[in-house]
């Protein structure tokens, strides 16, 4: 339990300033509502809604009904879930490689405890950080839509895309922490996550743009529970199982990897 | 010159694989043109016929919507989102290396002043990202040339593929700069991530925030491509913002790096 302790300590000035950014991205993106509804722009809203697909993408907009409130918080959720990636992948692959970066692996590894057992702490660390990421985005967001609007009640709408970023996260925490288990060199596992992060972004750009590339989906996290759905209450139930499968997958490996690997010295 | 040779040619492989990452990054997207155009074209009609007035400020033009140069505007957001995380990542990499790799002792040692050791890292740094630049804006050339039906505004072309050599150098400056100021730099990965990631999503959310004010802080922002169609040139102030941060960034790096207390280990 100390090395889980010490590790929410040590990232406790990282998540300081994430939390500052959510809630100020959160907070100003919310807050605009008012002025986007009142501003008549909403019609605007409805004439971007029956343009092509490939239109809408060019405003990023894609595959977000901005008519309601439900779908404008959508754009929101969409933004906060980039960053959510880019913080899961910097924890994934920072917390378990960072002892060997640092030259502190032998001072962690001569302790009385399994590696096996330091992986699992600094998962439930890593998870952690992610769970209060989402629980501080849940909580600002159903703040200040009760205060700028609370005649539109969107809790449910929230609670599913809250945990479809979660799920997403923990994705992207899964596959970067994997990596930096099974690669001996940090610097690479790094690079590989921010490749991965990269590539799913912009094939998630590609499908907003192009219609018929529905069989890219699987290789997007992004894309794996789209806002339409997730307004109408429903995860897509096979990218459900199927993230979890993954997410499953890819730590079983870093446990079946990490114990046995060399370490960098 | 040492330095700047060593520097070099450790760079050759980081350049190779960023410029191979832009390159398909130009290439699918711009393949993605025909198709984009099909669903897009039965829109024209119904631009013809909007007031310019409205149009501009929608900020479209429909120069930007039906041809491949506006195509291209598009995703150069996407392409210059790469750029910068080339620009940011060997500016940290290079400069912040000694720290990183706790070797301060090893190259403040040798017979050469600090101010001569920064400007052949800089050089090195900045020399690299015009290698990538050049491969980019010739690769982006031909592509276009290919796709576009139209004649290519070439003028215009020009405006918009120099923004990226100078979004990069941006991003390598201030790059130089944070790897200077850290006491110790644990990723650079990470740290490139979140501040580029950071300010990319800064620039998606305008589209709900459009706050003037904020486009200042916003780097993505900078060079406004619907300004660039209609006006042939770059906007002013944004471009006084840029060579500000560039000019701030390397200076200060200098006037830091040149006076600040290092540690041997």
């Amino acid at each position: 339990m100390n090395l889980y302790l010490q590790e929410l300590k040590s990232y406790l000035k990282t998540m300081m300033f994430w939390i500052l950014g959510i809630v100020f991205m959160v907070g100003a993106g919310i807050g605009k509502y008012e002025a986007l509804s009142s501003g008549g722009n909403m019609d605007l809203a409805t004439i971007l809604g029956s343009m092509p697909k490939a239109f809408m993408a060019i405003f990023g907009l894609s595959g977000i009904p901005i008519d309601s409130f439900g779908g404008f918080y959508g754009m929101i959720y969409a933004y906060v879930t980039i960053m959510g990636a880019v913080f899961a992948i910097m924890i994934g692959s920072g917390i378990l490689a960072k002892e060997e970066r640092d030259k502190t692996a032998e001072f962690l590894m001569v302790k009385p405890i399994s590696r096996m057992k330091i992986l699992l702490l600094k998962l439930a660390a890593a998870s952690t950080l992610v769970v209060v990421f989402v629980l501080v985005t849940w909580g600002t967001s159903a703040a200040i839509i009760n205060k700028v609007s609370p005649t539109d009640t969107i809790s449910n709408e929230l609670a599913y895309m809250m945990i479809a970023m979660f799920i997403i996260m923990m994705f992207y925490l899964a596959v970067s922490f994997f990596l930096a288990a099974f690669l001996k060199d940090a610097k690479k596992s790094s690079q590989l996550s921010l490749i991965v992060m990269l590539t799913s972004y912009l094939l998630s750009v590609i499908m907003g743009i192009i219609d018929n590339t529905d069989f890219l989906r699987i290789l997007v996290p992004f894309q794996y529970f789209k806002v339409i759905d997730l307004l109408d209450l429903t995860l897509d139930p096979f990218y459900l199982v199927f993230s979890l499968v993954a997410i499953v997958v890819a730590i079983i490996a870093s446990a079946y990897f990490y114990p046995k690997r060399d370490l960098m010295i | 010159m040492n330095v700047f040779r060593f520097e070099f040619k450790q760079l050759f492989k980081s350049t190779l694989s960023w410029s191979l990452a832009l390159a398909l990054v130009v290439i699918i997207f711009m393949s993605f043109y025909p198709v984009y155009y099909e669903q897009i074209a039965i829109m024209k009609p119904l631009f013809d016929n909007l007031p310019e007035l409205l149009l501009k400020s929608l900020g479209v033009n429909v120069d930007t919507l039906f041809t491949g140069l506006g195509f291209y505007s598009f995703i150069l957001m996407y392409v210059q989102l790469i750029a910068a995380m080339q620009g940011m990542m060997i500016g940290l990499g290079i400069v912040g290396k000694e720290v990183r790799l706790k070797m301060n002792d090893f190259i403040l040692t040798k017979p050469m002043t600090r101010s001569s050791i920064l400007i052949q890292k800089s050089l090195a740094i900045f020399s690299h990202i015009l290698i990538t630049w050049t491969l980019l804006s010739i690769l982006s050339y031909v592509m276009l040339t290919t796709v576009e039906t139209t004649d290519l505004k070439f003028n215009i072309f020009l405006l918009f593929t120099f923004s990226t050599l100078l979004l990069q150098v941006m991003f390598a400056s201030l790059g130089i700069l944070t790897a200077v100021l850290l006491r110790k730099l644990k990723s650079v990965v990470g740290v490139s991530m979140s501040v580029v990631f950071t300010l990319f999503v800064m620039n998606l959310m305008q589209a709900i925030l459009d706050e003037p004010w904020l486009r200042y802080f916003s780097p993505f922002q900078w060079f406004e491509k619907s300004y660039i169609f209609y006006n042939s040139s770059y906007e002013w102030p944004m471009l006084a913002m840029c060579a500000l941060v560039t000019i701030g960034s390397c200076v200060g790096a200098y006037v830091v790096y040149t006076h600040k207390d290092i540690h041997a280990v």
